[in-house]
């Protein structure tokens, strides 16, 4: 197996078990088993092309629809699903909810305001150039987002100093309440790159593959000292905002939904992995059970934790001061 | 011991950072007030990028979100940042960065790891010398509210070298306000490197009739009271907190339960002040032993306005602290049975 086919194989893998992890919160979101909100990146997990190829000491700057991250980035399942049902065994010892962390795997934690991360994550690209290092950080945003001054802020700063970040917009034509017309003058988010001469590639509906190039070149470019590259993904918000709204909330039409589902990702994905010999469907069938059991395992184990204890709310304020000296 | 000798104070926290910059690597400064054409408004900085090159100082202008956030994320990401925010009104444009990226996210993602918050804001601060209401916000009270900061305010060039040094080896965000009115403000400042552990309040003026306390350049309009107050017999204990996060409580408290009486002296606005906040810690834990209301000397909730006439009505000065010190003096009790 070449180190091509293999590395689409994870990306395979990971959109498999992005999915069955989505598919879960929503689940345990609506058995009144989490005790944070989901926002549902359900049918974005092309995006995996990206964050499959990190390393693990790469930084990923990740938004509320996180699972393709969560999965790529090999955070486990149980701290996952621990961290949204409010247990101390999660990520964020039970107090981050929708924040999940890894410092260990570059997954430094989710701003709650939507492109408080834009500025961060460059940060860290900053302080990677500094030790040269050669990691790259990743900044994944919708469209949404994207609309916000802090990511010119980002892209220029990241083009002056030729950091080695990769942008990444999956742009799913719905922000919270507007649609993509409503709140950009033009549809392609990716030219924002063009007045800071930033390199771009803009990938069609939902393709993986493509995505994996260009996000093996920008990957490349940026840990050769290169600088940044813009990438934009064409994809579409198939659930809700959030699965508290009503699942029709009209801001998209039936129409659209339907069309969107005859471009899923993993299935044209999968359907050129075996058109290329790369799988087999019972390889597939193989990946799909695995992704089952790893998060029917990691529910029963959150369910099953104990929730923080109550002195755990006054830890972690500061590092180095006790609560009663600093309160 | 070197020779005693004289430092301005922005010579001596700037001694502080290039101590720490040739001591930590990783450690690296940015923002607008960082880079060689700064000079005029931050006498000397011009030699950071001089020693240490283009990679470790990095002048961004007038970007104050991009700078606050770029700083904790590298923090996050193993380095190490002061982050010039200019002035502590510009600073306010970045409060998503600096209170809750810098001062929440630890917190938001419980113990995971070994999850580190290295960064200083640095800020100058000044509500004398500003002009218009916007620019003369000194903030004190904001930053205080802080959860997850520290905060910094040194009145000497000896603590400004010292607190510094102490902020960029703390390992938790530290919100450092250098007051204008003090930069040319001369003192003695060892050569050696030393630091000014975070929370330890000094006792400028010992006295036993009345305690001030005084933030940043109110130290000195504090000491001038004191001087005149002496003049008629009155001996008031000046205390500087130094850092408001953590909060010295124990100092004052103690100088409080000696002298039955306290001023605080405050720049900023009163409602939802440092010195608002102050006072009422001091009551809940010595509620028996004070002798008078405790005094607020600070802005009276006024937008600071231009002209000199009428920032003399609203900003803390020594005759209004004299005047405070012996409402508190002249004080008795009504209903005393």
């Amino acid at each position: 197996m070449s180190d091509n086919t293999s590395t689409l194989l994870t990306i395979h893998r990971d959109m498999v078990r992005a999915r069955k992890l989505d598919e879960t919160l929503i689940d345990m979101y609506a058995n009144n088993e989490l005790a944070a909100m989901w926002h549902s990146g359900w049918g974005e997990e092309a995006v995996c092309a990206l964050y499959s190829q990190l390393r693990r000491d790469d930084y990923c700057g990740y938004t509320h629809r996180g699972t393709q991250v969560w999965v790529s980035k090999g955070i486990p399942f149980n701290e996952i699903l621990a961290e949204f049902a409010g247990k101390a065994a999660g990520s964020a010892s039970g107090k981050g909810g929708t924040h999940i962390v890894d410092i260990a795997r570059g997954v430094l934690g989710r701003s709650a305001m939507q492109g408080g991360h834009f500025s961060l994550f460059t940060g860290a690209a900053i302080a990677a150039q500094i030790r040269q290092s050669d990691q790259v950080s990743i900044v994944s945003f919708g469209d949404g987002a994207a609309t916000i001054g802090g990511l010119h802020e980002a892209l220029n700063f990241a083009a002056i100093w030729k950091l080695p970040v990769v942008f990444l917009c999956a742009n799913n034509t719905c922000s919270e309440t507007e649609r993509l017309e409503m709140i950009w003058a033009q549809p392609d988010i990716a030219k924002m790159a063009i007045p800071y001469d930033i390199p771009f590639e803009i990938v069609g509906d939902n393709d993986a593959f493509a995505l994996a190039g260009a996000s093996h070149r920008a990957i490349e470019r940026a840990r050769s000292g290169e600088g940044p590259t813009f990438i934009e993904l064409k994809t579409f918000r198939m659930r809700a905002h959030m699965e508290k709204d009503p699942w029709d909330f009209p801001d998209r039409s039936m129409d659209e939904i339907e069309e969107w589902r005859g471009k899923d990702a993993i299935a044209m994905f999968e359907e050129r992995l075996i058109t290329d010999g790369a799988i087999t469907q019972a390889e597939i069938e193989i990946v799909v059970e695995r992704a089952d059991q790893e998060v029917e395992a990691a529910r029963a184990f959150a369910l099953a934790a104990p929730p923080p204890q109550p002195e755990e709310a006054f830890k972690d304020i500061y590092g180095s001061l006790a609560y009663e000296v600093a309160r | 011991m070197s020779q005693p000798r004289e430092l301005t104070y922005t010579a001596a926290a700037l001694e502080a950072v290039v101590a720490e910059m040739r001591r930590q690597p990783e450690l690296f400064t940015l923002g607008q007030i960082v880079g060689p054409i700064s000079d005029s408004y931050y006498p000397g900085i011009g030699v950071l990028v001089e020693e240490f090159g283009e990679q470790r100082v990095r002048p961004t202008g007038i970007i104050e979100r991009f700078v606050a956030g770029a700083g904790v994320g590298a923090a996050l990401a193993g380095g190490r940042c002061l982050v010039d925010m200019s002035r502590s009104q510009f600073a306010s444009l970045a409060y998503d960065e600096i209170f809750a990226k810098g001062g929440l996210w630890r917190y938001e993602h419980g113990s995971n790891g070994d999850m580190q918050l290295p960064v200083v804001f640095r800020m100058t601060c000044d509500t004398y010398g500003t002009h218009g209401a916007e620019h003369a916000r000194i903030l004190t009270g904001l930053f205080m509210s802080g959860i997850g900061l520290q905060v910094a305010v040194p009145s000497t060039p000896y603590d400004a070298k010292g607190l510094m040094a102490t902020a960029l080896r703390s390992n938790d965000p530290v919100v450092f306000m250098q007051h204008a009115q003090l930069f040319r403000k001369v003192g003695d400042v060892p050569e050696e490197e030393y630091t000014i552990p975070f929370g330890q309040a000094v006792v400028r003026r010992p006295g036993s009739d009345c305690t001030i306390v005084a933030v940043s350049y109110m130290v000195e309009l504090a000491l001038d009271a004191a001087d005149l107050l002496a003049g008629e017999g009155v001996e008031v204990e000046v205390i500087d907190p130094r850092t408001l996060t953590p909060l010295d409580t124990g100092s004052i408290v103690s100088s409080v339960s000696k002298t039955g009486r306290l001023i605080v002296v405050d720049e900023d606005y009163q409602r939802c002040g440092v010195a608002s906040e102050i006072g009422f810690q001091v009551q809940e834990e010595i509620f028996d032993l004070l002798e008078a209301p405790i005094g607020r000397v600070s802005n009276p909730n006024v937008p600071v306005p231009n002209a000199p006439s009428l920032k003399n009505v609203v900003l803390p000065s020594a005759s209004k602290i004299v005047a405070a010190v012996k409402t508190a003096l002249d004080y008795r009790r009504s209903n005393v049975a």
